[in-house]
């Protein structure tokens, strides 16, 4: 064997023995009066695991609440066997989480479950989002009213919408309340999830006419497309009162941050 | 002059957050874990921002990975030169160990086996990392539980090796030395003895979990007597040497911590020689 390659295999025996069990690196670890060679490995093998576990514990309190010890030893076993971490910081070690619930030959069962931990996901994600101003609530009065036709808006990058089928926001937040959550059931629902001003990640249900304001605004439109959306919703004689309502609201929950008539478009992230 | 010298530290917890904006504690200097403000915004960033208003901080990783045989990550490593320039760091450290392999993180720091093989591969990467991030990188000991049978010197003798082939400085884990000496049985004092003071930056002070057939390096507890001692003994042998406490898990109130820190620095009071100003200087410098 060259020289250049010892290290390297060595290892290779090392991560075996970390996410297969495979012990062949006992060989090359010396043994003393204290312990011996597999018991020193034993301490390197069961670090691995539960530095593992208690991330998933840590970044998903309310799924380890709702499954119940039995069920969450069975995930956090099956997760860290089926998903070692390709990542630098454990921060993301859980990303994969949701994905592996959907597809797991158990969990994959109970979609809800795959659902409430793709919502628990999203929050961390609106919690370390880019930083970046919100537009003060007086902005939209501020600006020429000749230019608002062609006003579009720059959602903050916290800002994300969830779409859910099942009632897997109930459950979320019956657990996070302690108390007895509801029974899954399909029901679909959409929310907006975002960080606020105090840097806290806040979630509110959207009705149809905002998700499509959502929707519209992030696709490039301006105000006079949104004007028509919202006329289709609530007729022609009260759109532009109401239009102006939730834009105001919008900007009173720091969802904007910027009103711009310049046509780069706004990053809004989806999840469903 | 010592300029090197910062003081008395602790390491930077989200807990702690709140707390050290609106108390300003009597600590001198701060470290964060580089990788916890790998992230775009929001409240770490924000605190980590207001609070290096007013701490010199040092930036300590964990996943650099420097003695692993996969190629280094340029991506990391470009954010960590990211990071740095937003913190401004006094210094940058990371570990003699090795994380992962082929894309995969054990988010643990192995140990390398001590040979000449090794010290060519990780010095080769410390001087290309200090390529990178146009800085000299300080590098700590770990604590481990395994040797390598092929190993063919001791951890010292490869520590020294590494660190002037490499010429790069040393963050010395105190704590980490005297895990290691209960796991495999060597002599502390004879590590510390052997460590080439002119490297040594930083000292690291933690506590472990003790099992008596071994120790393992938990962070979660008090820093314990032997441990002291053998700060003690490293502040004779390197002078003043700028000394943090590392609490990962198991995190008391702040005030409980920056207590502990008092007892490092009344150690070190009355071991090190003050200037006329009253600020310790290194016992080294003024000989
Ligand atoms: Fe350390």
């Amino acid at each position: 064997m060259s020289h250049s390659t010892s290290l390297h295999l060595r290892q290779q025996q090392m991560m075996a023995a970390l996410l297969t069990g495979d012990e062949t690196i006992t060989e090359h670890i010396a043994g003393d009066h204290n312990l011996n060679a597999e018991q020193r490995l034993s301490i390197y093998q069961s670090g691995y695991r539960l530095r593992l576990r208690e991330v998933i514990d840590n970044d998903h309190p309310v799924l380890g609440s709702y499954l119940g010890d039995d069920l969450f030893e069975q995930m956090v076993s099956g997760y860290i066997e089926a998903v070692p971490s390709r990542y630098r910081s454990l921060r993301h070690y859980c990303d994969p989480l949701p994905d592996y619930l959907q597809h797991d030959s158990f969990f994959s069962q109970y979609p809800h479950i795959a659902e409430l931990t793709k919502f628990e996901r999203c929050l961390l994600s609106s919690f370390d989002a880019p930083d970046r101003d919100t537009a003060a609530v007086g902005t939209l009065q501020q600006l020429p009213a000749e230019i608002w036709p062609q006003l579009q808006l720059r959602f903050h990058p916290s800002l994300q919408l969830f779409t859910s089928h099942y009632n897997s926001v109930e459950i979320w937040q019956a657990i996070r309340a302690e108390q007895r959550p509801p029974d899954p059931t399909p029901q679909p629902a959409c929310w907006v999830i975002w960080r606020n001003r105090e840097r806290l990640t806040e979630f509110r249900s959207a009705p149809p006419l905002e998700q499509r304001l959502i929707h519209s605004f992030f696709q490039g439109d301006n105000f006079t497309t949104a004007a028509e959306l919202t006329a289709t919703e609530v007729g022609e004689a009260t759109a532009a009162a109401g239009l102006l309502n939730i834009l105001l609201r919008w900007l009173e929950l720091g969802w904007i941050s910027q009103l711009t008539d310049e046509t780069t478009p706004p990053n809004l992230k989806e999840v469903e | 002059m010592n300029d090197h010298f910062l003081g008395f530290g602790l390491g930077l917890r989200t807990q702690h957050f709140n707390d050290v904006l609106e108390t300003r504690p009597d600590v001198d200097w701060f470290e964060i874990i580089s990788e916890n403000f790998m992230v775009a915004g929001g409240k770490p960033k924000y605190y980590l921002h207001a609070i290096r208003e007013h701490y010199p901080m040092v930036m300590h990783g964990v996943s650099m990975s420097l003695g692993s045989t996969e190629p280094l990550d340029k991506e990391y490593l470009q954010r960590l030169k990211l990071l740095a320039n937003e913190v401004q760091p006094r210094w940058l450290s990371d570990h003699l160990c090795w994380t992962g392999l082929e894309g995969i993180n054990s988010h643990d720091l192995l140990p390398m086996p001590y040979t000449e093989e090794a010290i060519d591969h990780i010095a080769g990467r410390i001087m290309q990392v200090q390529e990178t991030l146009g800085r000299q990188l300080l590098l700590e000991n770990v604590s481990s539980y395994i040797s390598y049978t092929e190993s063919a010197m001791s951890e010292w003798e490869f520590y020294n090796e590494v660190v002037e082939r490499a010429d790069c400085l040393m963050l010395l884990d105190i704590n980490n030395i005297y895990v290691s000496s209960r796991n495999h049985s060597f002599d502390a004092q004879t590590y510390l003895n052997s460590i080439n003071p002119d490297r040594v930056r930083q000292f690291h002070l933690a506590g472990h979990s003790d099992y008596g057939t071994h120790v393992i390096d938990t962070h979660d507890h008090d820093i314990c007597d032997p441990v002291w001692e053998l700060y003690r003994q490293a502040l004779h042998r390197f002078g003043a040497v700028s000394t943090m406490i590392e609490r990962d898990d198991n995190i008391p109130p702040l005030n409980q911590l920056v207590e502990e820190l008092q007892i490092a620095r009344d150690i070190a009071a009355g071991i090190l020689p003050r200037q006329p100003s009253g600020k310790l200087v290194a016992e080294r410098e003024v000989r």
